[in-house]
């Protein structure tokens, strides 16, 4: 089945044309003009991205980000109309994984897109388990367990320490992981980066403000320690 | 000419030092007279009753046959040796000098004749060079007008005086200095408000619109601080209103922008299957829609400088890795813009807002894409916690008249004045200028250094170096 785009927007135009764009790159497309028919449309349909414009008429997009992420890990992209840091720290905060901002191009939101895919459906190559104190990453199943016990990441989260897991000790610029995990072939938002490792480190560190694996390396960027 | 005038905080402690002198002279010279008054009538009471006591002696052993020659003999041995003069005065046979210098001349015409009138006497005048307490008291034993007369010195007094002085004066210097200090105590908790006023004040001039002044349950600054609170209030207001405006017109504009990029987009992936005619409309449409994108973005970007709605979001990165990023970001990918390092540059960590520096370059760059056949170098140098980054080209430069003018609004250079290109809008510069402002850093335009033709856009980002 193709792939399906649900996407979140009270503009008409703006709908219709990103419709047109999707369309044109051979993906199926759901429209919803508000959060609350966006939910119902992603319970009875369902779809594998999630496109949530944050100022929406009602429920707005914060929370219906926050609303989808509670039950699944499908893939978001917040688009907000400012860059300020309030509003695209807020989106990464409700649990999106990447955001644009208007106006964008259609050809940079279907590379998100893209990129966005191949990291829910491949989850790294290398099919080695590798082990980090009491930290377990197994790439291949795509579970991360701690202490043995299995720990829920969403696939961003989780395709960003499988690549810190590739380097053990290896310091990875903020640009490197940009790259990588979210596919940005620009000089991109470190904010994306930050706000995935604090969200990571509240699901694996013991101490979350004290990390003992994924540690900030001072101007260069993180690294995770064996 | 402008007055020069003291601050509160000088007057205030110069009042309470005159103050305080003024009180303490005040105080040292009461004490001062009240303590001569005092000694003095104790010695002229110990004098007069001295002098009773010897006039008495004297008296039981004078008779009217006593012999004058007799009398010198006769009053140092009734005489207990005190360190006062003595002399007898008798009316009828003139004045009798004694040994201890009480010659004729002390003998004051004043105290004669009031000792004749009023048979005693008591006053103060010189005697020598010194002021002397002199008696003279009635003799009744020898004859009629005979009066024994004694003159005690002052200066006994005096030197008592004199002992006290210094120690009134030490008082007065220390009673000043207290009131000095007091001033100093006083103008700092009166001052201690004002200043928590300024320092809020200079809080809020940088930018921190949320500082407020808490309450000093004292009613007339409450008044002071309540009225600031409301000031501060309303800049806040007034403030986030103005940002609010600029976001909103942002959304508004960003829309249809985004409707109308989305469309051409659209088009354009048609583009082969349009007829001649059309595809030239559409490569307009395009092309127009592109400047008209830089516009906005840059228009709303200024527009949040205007009403102070940004903000600086510093991290701590490696400066060559940093710039490395950004240039690489900002150019082709199959170019490589050398960076060459300058006294350690390569190990620096410099604490900066990334986004916009990295705007500040993908600028420059695309400036020297569009004049000046692209960035050939970047050099970077430190001075101390001062970062400069210099980015070199090899185009035909900035002339002279003009290197100031290009980093104004709407300003373009004489090369960037032909649109035939569609591109370049003139707001790129001073949006470079806003972005380094915010830093504290400047920009300028000079001519390579080492002898090439094409310019040099030095950035100057001062005390951004941690460590």
């Amino acid at each position: 089945m193709a792939t399906q785009v649900l996407t979140v927007e009270d503009d008409d135009s703006i709908r219709t044309v990103v419709k047109l764009a999707l369309e044109d790159e051979g993906w199926g497309v759901l429209e919803a003009s508000n959060g609350e028919d966006a939910l119902v449309i992603f319970r009875d349909k369902g779809a594998d991205v999630v496109l949530i414009d944050i100022m929406l008429p009602g429920m707005n997009g914060f929370e219906v980000c926050r609303s989808i992420r509670r039950t699944t890990d499908v893939p978001i992209i917040m688009v907000t109309a400012r860059s300020d840091t309030h509003d695209v720290v807020a989106g990464l905060e409700a649990g999106a994984d990447d955001y644009l901002t208007k106006p964008f191009e259609p050809k940079e939101l279907s590379a998100r897109i893209r990129a966005l895919l191949r990291r829910s459906r491949s989850q790294g190559s290398d099919a080695v388990q590798m082990t980090f104190g009491e930290l377990e990453v197994s790439p291949e199943q795509g579970v991360v367990t701690l202490r043995g016990e299995q720990v829920h990441l969403t696939k961003t989260e989780f395709k960003l320490l499988v690549e810190l897991a590739s380097g053990p000790s290896k310091v990875f610029s903020r640009e490197t992981l940009l790259e990588k995990v979210w596919g940005y072939d620009y000089f991109g938002d470190g904010r994306l980066v930050d706000v995935h490792v604090r969200r990571l480190r509240t699901k694996i560190e013991p101490d979350p403000a004290d990390p003992r694996y994924v540690v900030t390396v001072r101007g260069l960027g993180y690294k995770l320690v064996p | 000419m402008a007055e020069r005038r003291l601050g509160l905080r000088a007057r205030v402690i110069i009042a309470f030092s005159i103050g305080a002198l003024l009180l303490s002279a005040l105080l040292s010279v009461v004490t001062y007279s009240v303590t001569r008054a005092n000694l003095i009538e104790a010695s002229e009471k110990d004098a007069l009753s001295n002098a009773g006591t010897n006039a008495l002696s004297i008296n039981g052993e004078l008779s009217d046959s006593t012999d004058i020659s007799e009398l010198v003999p006769l009053m140092t041995s009734v005489i207990t040796p005190t360190n006062t003069l003595q002399g007898m005065l008798f009316d009828n046979r003139g004045y009798y000098v004694d040994t201890f210098r009480f010659t004729d001349q002390d003998l004051n015409d004043n105290l004669r004749e009031t000792l004749l009138a009023s048979k005693s006497a008591s006053m103060t005048y010189d005697i020598g060079d010194q002021p002397h307490h002199v008696i003279g008291l009635p003799l009744p034993g020898a004859q009629a007008n005979a009066y024994y007369i004694q003159a005690a010195p002052l200066q006994n007094v005096e030197q008592a005086l004199n002992s006290l002085l210094p120690t009134l004066a030490s008082a007065s210097a220390i009673t000043t200095v207290l009131g000095m200090a007091f001033g100093v105590y006083v103008t700092k908790r009166l001052l201690t408000p004002i200043d928590e006023i300024s320092h809020a004040a200079r809080l809020i001039a940088s930018g921190d619109l949320a500082t407020r002044l808490t309450s000093r349950g004292d009613p007339d600054l409450d008044q002071l601080i309540q009225s600031f609170n409301g000031m501060a209030t309303s800049l806040q207001e007034r403030i986030e209103r103005d940002s609010r405006f600029a976001s909103d017109v942002s959304h508004e504009l960003r829309s249809p922008l985004m409707a109308l990029t989305g469309s051409v987009a659209v088009l354009e992936g048609r583009r082969d299957d349009m007829p001649e005619r059309a595809q030239v409309a559409l490569d307009l449409l395009s092309t127009n829609i592109g400047r008209f994108k830089v516009l906005v973005e840059d228009l709303l970007e200024i527009s949040r400088f205007d009403v102070g709605a940004v903000q600086l979001d510093t991290e701590e990165v490696a400066l060559g890795e940093f710039i490395r990023q950004a240039i690489g970001a900002a150019v082709a990918r199959e170019r490589n813009v050398p960076i060459i390092h300058n006294n350690g540059t390569d190990e620096l960590f410099v604490e900066l807002d990334k986004r916009r520096i990295a705007q500040v370059i993908r600028n420059l760059s695309e400036n020297a894409d569009k004049y000046a056949g692209g960035v050939t170098q970047i050099r970077l140098h430190h001075d101390g916690d001062d970062v400069r980054i210099e980015i070199e080209d090899e185009g035909p430069g900035v002339p002279v008249e003009e290197r100031e003018l290009i980093f104004e609004r709407f300003a373009r250079g004489i090369e960037g004045g032909r649109r035939g290109s569609g591109t370049g809008v003139g707001l790129g510069l001073s949006l470079v200028t806003e972005h380094l402002r915010l830093q504290g850093g400047t920009i300028s335009v000079t001519n390579r250094v080492d002898g090439l033709t094409g310019s040099r856009f030095v950035i100057s980002l001062p005390k951004i170096v941690v460590e």
